[in-house]
């Protein structure tokens, strides 16, 4: 009895902190008033309309959609590669280059966004959509590298060696007999890059310039200049996005166990 | 010229510590070869360097007359069995059988055809549009059979293929696969530690041990004359002592069992004062109450009733040895016996001098 209370009020104090703050930003984006309060006087749906009336957001959704989808599409395309060999092959300094693939996910994210800054517009002067391409690719390739790998190495190697042995080539068995086997992992990996790459501030801040800004960029600038709740609202709209994806994503496949 | 030579091939997964060195083998046309060994004596090793997927430091493996040392695995058309299936988890049945002509580019007509054929002859008819998940693992592993058979390869390669099975199927499937081999004149070369699985299916064994053969010969030859301690434990001989010739005739060899005598037939290379190692099958020798002719003394120490048979353990001056008896018979309890030794059930090797 003792220990199932002790439970309890540790459960609760837990879900307090983590859906806590969520629940107040929820709250806080129904208000009517000028300034975000908490709990909020009177009832109002403004702050959400007017969420789609700023255009410097809508600009930066589409800028963040597209480099979210792009940079994990470049993420899966070199990741399953490096994933394959990591597993399947054993070569010199193989531990070194595991190591290296982990590291973005190690080091913190503002010394990453610091060194490419310092190498993307500093030193190269690339435009910026490009830079933040390059720049998430890079931090989600040990995502998907490692997701992968996960998948891979769950996956019985006779089945490949069996097709090879039938006629296949490397190449096609890996498409033909691997892939559909491992495809649980791979969508596990591509929601996981996508949300990681969406939700990024770090290196984003520093990869963004002029004109071009990602969503949560965007709402850290106007954060600086107004304390309305539409910022609520907006992160409101992102938390239900977020866990309608990932909760469909599990339904549909059971991601949970690969993340 | 045999059909598929191995000539000293040296082969690992580490360079410097190959697990096969200066291995030859051969198979011919239409011959079924069992690897016999312990895990980790490179009997796997083999296969995967043969089916092309561990190239060869040195030596080659050559397929009716044809190089196949740089093919790569692709292109050998070699057959492969698996322990594991290895089943393509997403294709139906038919689709499993017919993965190889497909990538043959073969045209459906013959495909259907032949994967029909091949379904049929392992008996899966009706079972076309299963998927792997939903079949048993005896249906499983016909599935590998027909799939590796459909493409008429050279050579057949199975690994351990019924290891997965229990052990009634895995009887069944022995003589099935024996049947199917006959039939279809394939050459087999077949991988197993399970030396019952390899007596009965073989034309010839091969004994495998750290990656050297041990020994070579039909299954009644291996099975009745083990040539080296190894071969003779791994056939059964689980008994052994250490003894001495003491008088050879024309017929016999006398040799020394403790404080006694007991005699067996001559060994061509073990002259008279040579010391000498002693084997014998557990099911070898019999038991009885009073001292017969060919026989030692000794205590029974436990009994164990196994069904079919009963074993005892039996205490003598030159060590406990394992004996099992499946006849009925007096039973023996703690009790001095004597351990009968029938013609030609002790089995001799030289012990080198030391």
């Amino acid at each position: 009895m003792k220990k199932s209370t002790a439970l309890l009020i540790f459960i609760i104090l837990v879900y307090t902190f983590l859906i806590g703050p969520f629940l107040i930003i929820f709250l806080a984006s129904f208000g009517s008033e000028e300034l975000m309060t908490f709990p909020p006087k009177g009832f109002s749906l403004k702050w959400f309309h007017k969420v789609f009336t700023i255009v410097m957001f809508r600009d930066a959704f589409w800028s963040s959609l597209k480099i979210a989808l792009g940079s994990t599409a470049s993420a899966l395309i070199l990741g399953a590669p490096i994933a394959y060999a990591l597993v399947r092959f054993k070569f010199p300094g193989q531990n070194f280059i595991e190591v290296i693939f982990s590291s973005p996910a190690i080091i913190p994210g503002l010394v990453i966004g610091f060194a490419l800054l310092r190498f993307f517009v500093l030193l190269t002067n690339l435009p910026i959509l490009l830079g933040l391409y390059i720049g998430h690719t890079a931090i989600l390739l040990p995502y998907t590298v490692r997701v992968i790998s996960s998948s891979l190495r769950n996956f019985d190697i006779s089945i490949e060696e069996a097709a090879v042995s039938l006629g296949a080539s490397r190449l096609k068995s890996f498409f033909i007999v691997i892939l559909p086997s491992i495809k649980t992992g791979v969508v596990a990996s591509f929601i996981l890059a996508f949300i990681t790459s969406f939700n990024n501030v770090p290196v984003s801040l520093f990869l963004t310039g002029p004109g071009v800004a990602t969503l949560p960029i965007q709402m850290l600038v106007y954060m600086e200049y107004y304390f309305d709740p539409t910022i609520a609202a907006l992160s409101s709209i992102l938390i239900v996005f977020t866990v309608f994806i990932v909760q469909s994503a599990e339904k549909l496949i059971g991601i949970s166990k690969y993340v | 010229m045999p059909y598929l030579e191995l000539k000293n091939i040296e082969a690992g997964y580490q360079k410097n510590k190959p697990i096969l060195k200066n291995f030859n083998l051969s198979l011919e046309k239409g011959e079924l070869v069992s690897i016999l060994g312990p895990s980790g004596c490179g009997k796997t090793t083999t296969l995967r360097t043969i089916a092309g997927f561990m190239a060869p430091s040195r030596g080659s493996i050559i397929i009716n007359g044809i190089d196949y040392t740089n093919k790569p695995p692709n292109k050998r058309n070699i057959g492969l069995v698996f322990q594991s299936y290895a089943l393509f988890p997403h294709f139906t049945v038919f689709n499993n059988v017919a993965f190889g002509l497909k990538m043959r580019k073969t045209p459906n007509d013959v495909i259907k055809k032949k994967v029909d054929h091949l379904i049929d002859m392992v008996g899966l008819n009706g079972l076309e549009d299963r998927l792997p998940g939903q079949l048993s693992g005896g249906q499983r592993q016909r599935v590998a059979l027909a799939r590796a058979m459909v493409i008429e390869p050279s050579l057949l390669l199975l690994d351990e293929p019924l290891s997965n099975l229990d052990a009634r199927l895995r009887i069944n499937m022995r003589s099935e696969i024996r049947k199917l081999q006959k039939k279809v004149g394939i050459s087999m070369l077949y991988v197993t530690h399970d030396q019952a699985e390899a007596l009965s299916l073989s034309d010839r064994i091969i004994v495998l041990h750290s990656g050297k053969i041990e020994q070579e010969g039909t299954p009644e030859n291996i099975y009745a004359r083990p040539s080296s301690p190894f071969v003779a434990k791994f056939m059964g001989f689980e008994n052994n002592f250490d003894s001495e010739a003491a008088e050879i005739d024309e017929k016999n060899i006398v040799i020394k069992a403790g404080s006694e005598f007991v005699k067996t037939e001559l060994y061509p290379n073990i002259k008279k004062g040579d010391k000498i190692s002693a084997f014998f099958r557990p099911d070898g020798v019999a038991l009885a109450l009073k001292k017969t002719e060919n026989s030692i003394k000794g205590k029974v120490k436990t009994v164990t009733f196994q069904g079919g048979n009963t074993q005892y353990f039996v205490q003598t001056e030159l060590g406990e040895f394992s004996v099992v008896i499946y006849e009925k018979h007096p039973s023996f309890s703690e009790q001095p016996v004597y351990l009968e030794f029938p013609e030609g059930s002790i089995i001799l090797k030289r012990r080198e001098a030391e």
